[in-house]
């Protein structure tokens, strides 16, 4: 693989110290869209990152990040 | 961020959404609980209980490229990646969806896999709807090929496009490659900009190994009206004059379209 990016390599492949970065699960959404959160563990998760291409699932408040799910 | 504490109404899904559990120590291969709130955000959509005006699909659709482009190798969490996979499907819904008219293009990114950036920009190339890219922040290294792939192209006032060469030393991870081998991966970027954009091969290649720019590598850092002075990007603008050109282009093809019948 050969990357292409001004950012350092060293920076690029830093591994995580602290290890503190959650675990993220994906679900898909039925119109294609990705929804990626941080299940806490007690049947709830945190919206972290949409991923579509529809700018209007973006204005879904249930779909922002920071944003309760229920697992 | 309020976790848990204060569930504000409405701030949450109201379907019973049922990923796989995280306590499964062993998660089945089907993952029962991904169809499971499919079907439950399915019915929530048909049965009314969400704006109706939300089922239609946008006729313009944005993808967003920020921070590393990932390909074939996953990035350690602390990049911010825009990941070839996610990205691929998504260009062939938009090709494929009779109700998205046009694609526009957001850049911020500081480069990252070869293969993976020129796939995209090719994926962006192959696509027969308008597309406008737009350079905001940074349109770095790899994001080059892909800001330079749709039909048009904007760079924000603010905005830079850094320009260097491949290297062994520094930018190469994995096995070791010979010069020639990079050499042809620098090639393949060189020709895919000077195919897709108004500059000349000789001008790129220029900026490219320009020394005295950079502090730490040869190369040319651009500023949006720059960009555009070289040829490299068509025109400084922001989001207004994007979307306007994307109108202008979809009007263009639906008027070519009716007078062929």
């Amino acid at each position: 693989m050969i990357l292409y990016t001004i950012v350092p390599p060293e920076v690029v492949m830093a591994e995580d110290e602290d290890g503190e970065i959650a675990l993220e699960e994906e679900v898909l959404l039925p119109g294609g869209a990705r929804l990626l959160f941080r299940p806490d563990g007690k049947g709830r998760g945190i919206v972290s990152r949409l991923i579509s291409t529809d700018p209007r699932d973006f204005l879904d408040p249930r779909f922002t990040p920071g944003a309760g799910i229920r697992v | 961020m309020a976790e848990e504490k204060k569930e504000q109404p409405g701030m949450h899904a109201e379907a019973p959404f049922t990923p796989p559990s995280p306590e499964e120590e062993e998660p089945s291969p089907e993952r029962p609980g991904f169809r499971r709130a499919r079907l439950a955000l399915r019915s929530l959509r048909e049965f009314g209980q969400m704006n109706v005006a939300a089922m239609a699909v946008s006729p313009i659709h944005c993808l967003t490229i920020v921070g590393q482009i990932e390909g074939h190798l996953v990035l350690p969490p602390k990049n911010k990646t825009t990941k070839y996979e996610h990205i691929i499907p998504q260009l062939v819904a938009v090709e494929q969806n009779p109700q998205i008219k046009a694609l526009l293009i957001i850049l911020n990114t500081v480069g990252g896999d070869v293969e993976a950036g020129l796939a995209i920009a090719e994926m962006i190339v192959g696509l027969t709807k308008p597309t406008v890219s737009l350079v905001l922040g940074g349109g770095h290294s790899i994001g080059v090929p892909i800001a330079v792939a749709a039909d048009y192209s904007f760079i924000a006032e603010t905005a830079t496009m850094t320009i260097h060469p491949l290297r062994l030393a520094g930018t190469l991870i994995g096995v070791p490659q010979t010069y020639e081998y990079l050499e042809k991966m620098q090639d393949r970027v060189i020709k895919f900009v000077t195919q897709h954009a108004k500059i000349g091969e000789e001008k790129f290649r220029e900026l490219m190994f320009r020394t005295g720019d950079l502090v730490r590598d040869l190369g040319t850092v651009l500023v949006g009206p720059e960009a555009v002075a070289c040829g490299l990007i068509d025109e400084v603008g922001g989001l207004g004059r994007a979307l306007r050109k994307l109108g202008a282009l979809i009007t263009e093809r639906e008027t070519v379209a009716a007078a062929r019948g």
